[in-house]
């Protein structure tokens, strides 16, 4: 077992690498030299700019760039280019925002999903059925900054319910979550919204088939209350499949924060990868890249760990 | 050097009165007394969205967002009027010697860093030797400020240990000797952010940039910072001990919304009291706001001029006759009022419209299709069976590399009317700047003149348009002699002459077509007293004269 998921560990380590080497070349593909945006080349001589091109570590072999970036990563010491501060320090400031709106729009994205894909599948073509599959189908389609626009213009500029931007209070600083939550009531909305639907998709197709199961035929002929059967036998089954689903959208969720924080004001990771991309502070967007690519290897290992919990056939193999 | 902004109006013509009434006004504006019941209130606090900083330390960035956020928490020697005349800031007063090239400053006594420590002649020299340092490369722009500083170029180029025109003869009193004449000297560079000796003496020049204090700044200025949090809010409050007077209001947050957009439903909801400069109100949202009764839409002539420049070294550009036809295809009151829905002023030149220097009557070979095709015609390009303008078979037909994405397909309708094929790419500023318009690999050039931040007209002239450091090859030794006799002497009105003889000579010349100066759209809540400065630079100077009604 140890064994196994020591394997599995391991084999990340060269797709991370791999993920590494593309980012590091994609930023150095993209035009434009980070020094000239950092001065006004116009107030430098020739033997100024190329110091200050020297200075900033981008005249050595392409090679040679790219591991002291990786170690500079690995001890802190990679500083942003654009404002002087170590980027994991930057990852970090910003981090408890993205993470926070990422796991309640998670949370709420799988209990609507499976509320709503299991009733739907109770009576596969019935009316609810029909009505929650056009509804799920309508939720995938909408672009979510449609539905932002909509939210903040009903919630926060109509009936001033909820704040439209930021994440605290006026002011205050350090992270208290009662306060914090009405900032992050519509981003999680937000987040949730499509990928509940997804899931909701998922679940109605895995209870319907778990539905057709022998062993909930079984379970209701030995007279089990049909609650008690959706819960012990069906649902159980049927988690796996939405599981798996949940590991591979954690991509999808990192990708949406660009947009969700940009929407809201949000001081979160997206934006600054964002706004580092386009000043060329390589630094930075290495940062918050890999640090994407560390959560999405790290969210595929947990849903296969997870997996072993809900499905002991799994846990086995 | 930012240059993503939306920007603003006000007739020239105005000034003349309102500059004066207000610089009166900000001159006797005494520090008011609490209890007293004229004058503004003090207390209470302002929420503001101006766009955030990289850095708030001004030895490093020469970039605008610095440069607009630093006087909340820094002083220089000197500060601007309303007319840019320098007034006493740190420097109580100065005088100059006969021959105007040597500045005995007098500091003012008493002045204290945010942290208890005074302010000496110490700090004057340090801060200025810190911007000049060898190491400190990303500041070579600010240093030029400076480079006329007998010994200044020695230091920076390591060839001495201290700027040696640079002499204190007391504790309060600093003494600067320069090579030769430099008027901006009073302005720009007495007016940089004087930071103290004893917070940075220690930090190597090259770690500048990572030190705390680049980011929790102490300074002299009217407010300290509590608190930045990034992407979000920058906190700070009154400085009691500011020198020039507490400011009424107690506390400022500005805040970083993610655009202009998401700030402006945040001053319509209420959460924000006012929004400007390069984060001003939308222009489509402008008559939105001007209909909002707890919002002032206050337009404010923008901090960057539109234009084209023309690279002289594509053979189709160097004749003048085309440069001028083309200016004549361009209908820049179409611009003004249906781009920039009337919010935008002309100038034809370089010099920003709130400048003293500014000649507002400039020559502008405008909107004449009939000139711009005889024009053509005379450089030898008639119309082919397509409409298409051609020469020797060829058809004039040439790509706009442009960073702007409002004016150039305005340009190339225009410009298609009278037989002109022009492609148009848009790029980053990444991809734009240094792979393209540094390296003169433009064929027009489609960019903004960043020119409304600074204190002194010369600013952005040297850069850009003296031929030693254009980008477009372009050359009249005339207009090169003019931007260095400027700056040499302390005459205003000798200056002036030679700026406005500047600018026509430029205008006739032809090298850039200048669009338009769209105003920044100021939206200020209700409650909020803001006063009404020249420029939105100038209006976050007064900060100090924010109050709460």
């Amino acid at each position: 077992m140890t064994r196994y998921w020591a394997g599995r560990i391991l084999q990340s380590v060269p797709l991370l690498f791999f993920v590494s080497v593309v980012v590091f070349g994609v930023m150095r593909l993209a035009p434009g030299d980070p020094s000239t945006l950092l001065a006004d080349p116009a107030y430098l001589n020739d033997a100024q700019r190329a110091e200050l091109h020297r200075s900033l570590g981008l005249d050595d072999p392409l090679p040679v760039q790219y591991l002291r970036t990786m170690g500079g990563l690995v001890s802190g010491a990679l500083l942003s280019f654009r404002t002087g501060q170590p980027t994991t320090e930057m990852l970090a400031n910003a981090l408890p925002v993205t993470a926070a709106v990422a796991l309640l729009g998670m949370a709420l994205a799988a209990a609507l999903g499976l509320v709503a894909g299991s009733a739907a599948a109770r009576h596969p073509g019935g009316r609810l059925d029909r009505a929650l599959g056009l509804a799920m189908a309508g939720a995938i389609a909408f672009p979510s900054f449609v539905l932002a626009l909509f939210l903040l213009r009903i919630f926060a500029e109509g009936l001033h319910l909820l704040p439209a931007s930021g994440v605290r209070p006026l002011g205050a600083t350090g992270f208290d979550p009662l306060a914090s939550l009405p900032y992050l009531a519509l981003p999680v909305i937000v987040t949730a919204f499509p990928l509940s639907a997804v899931l909701a998709r998922y679940t109605r197709d895995a209870v319907r088939e778990a539905l057709d199961e022998d062993y909930v035929r079984t379970a209701r002929g030995k007279g089990l209350a049909p609650p008690t059967v959706m819960r012990r036998h069906v649902l159980r089954n049927a988690l796996v499949a939405v599981v798996s689903v949940i590991g591979t959208i954690t991509p999808l969720l990192l990708g949406g924060s660009v947009i969700v924080e940009s929407l809201f004001g949000l001081p979160g990771v997206g934006r600054i990868t964002v706004a580092a991309a386009l000043q060329r502070d390589y630094p930075v967007v290495m940062t918050t890249a890999l640090f994407s690519a560390v959560l999405v290897v790290l969210a595929n290992l947990v849903t296969d760990f997870v997996y072993g919990l809900v499905d002991p056939r799994i846990r086995l193999a | 050097m930012t240059r993503e902004f939306r920007a603003t109006r006000r007739q020239v013509l105005g000034y003349g009165a309102a500059l004066g009434g207000l610089w009166v006004a900000s001159c006797v504006s005494p520090a008011t007394t609490p209890g007293v019941s004229s004058g503004p209130r003090r207390g209470g606090q302002a929420v503001i969205y101006i766009n955030h900083p990289d850095t708030l330390n001004p030895a490093i960035s020469p970039v605008s967002t610095t440069i607009y956020n630093t006087p909340f928490f820094y002083s220089g020697l000197t500060r601007p009027a309303d007319d840019y005349q320098p007034q006493p800031d740190l420097a109580e007063s100065w005088t100059v010697s006969p021959d105007g090239k040597q500045f005995t400053f007098k500091l003012r006594s008493g002045v204290k860093f945010h942290d208890g420590q005074p302010l000496t002649a110490d700090d004057v020299k340090f801060t200025w030797e810190l911007i000049s340092h060898p190491d400190n490369l990303v500041a070579r722009q600010i240093a030029g400020f400076f480079g006329r500083i007998v010994g200044a170029n020695d230091f920076t180029a390591g060839k001495a240990t201290e700027i040696a025109g640079v002499k204190i003869v007391d504790p309060l009193t600093v003494q600067v000797t320069l090579t030769d004449v430099y008027a901006p000297f009073l302005t720009i560079s007495a007016g940089q952010p004087i930071m103290p000796k004893h917070v940075w003496r220690d930090v190597a020049v090259k770690q500048l940039a990572a030190h705390p204090a680049s980011r929790k700044p102490i300074g002299t200025g009217p407010f300290v910072l509590d608190s930045w949090t990034q992407n979000e809010s920058i906190v700070m409050h009154a400085y009691d001990e500011y020198h020039l007077g507490r400011a009424n209001l107690d506390r400022i947050i500005s805040l970083a919304p993610a655009d202009q957009t998401a700030g402006f439903n945040l001053l319509k909801s209420g959460e924000l009291d006012a929004m400007g400069l390069y984060a001003s109100v939308p222009i489509d949202n402008y008559d939105e706001a001007k209909s909002d009764p707890n919002i002032e839409a206050r337009p404010v002539p923008g901090l960057a001029n539109m234009y084209a420049e023309f690279n002289l070294r594509n053979p189709l550009f160097a004749d003048v006759r085309v440069r001028k036809a083309l200016s004549y295809a361009t209908d820049r009151g179409a611009l003004r009022n249906s781009l920039w829905r009337g919010q935008a002023q002309h100038i034809n030149s370089p010099i920003h419209p709130a400048f003293w220097a500014a000649k507002p009557d400039t020559t502008t070979f405008d909107n004449d299709p009939g000139k711009a095709i005889d024009l053509f015609a005379q450089a030898g390009w008639r119309r082919g069976v397509d409409g298409t303008l051609e020469k020797d078979g060829a058809k004039l037909r040439f790509t706009m590399q442009t960073i702007q994405r409002d004016y150039d397909v305005v340009l190339q309708e225009q410009w298609k009317k009278v037989g002109v094929d022009m492609q148009v790419a848009r790029m980053d500023f990444g991809s734009f700047w240094a792979p393209l318009y540094l390296q003169g690999k433009t064929e027009l050039a489609g960019l903004n003149l960043p020119f409304g931040l600074y204190l002194d007209p010369d600013y952005p002239l040297t850069g850009y348009f003296h031929s030693s450091l254009n980008r477009n090859k372009y050359k009249n030794e005339k207009v090169d002699a003019l931007i260095g006799q400027a700056t040499a002497t302390l005459d205003r009105e000798q200056r002036k002459q030679r700026y406005f003889d500047f600018q026509e000579t430029l205008a006739q010349d032809v090298p850039h077509l200048w669009l338009g100066v769209p105003n920044e759209i100021w939206g200020i809540r209700k409650g909020l007293n803001v006063p009404k400065k020249p420029t939105g630079y100038l209006t976050i100077r007064a900060i100090k004269e924010w109050y709460r009604t």
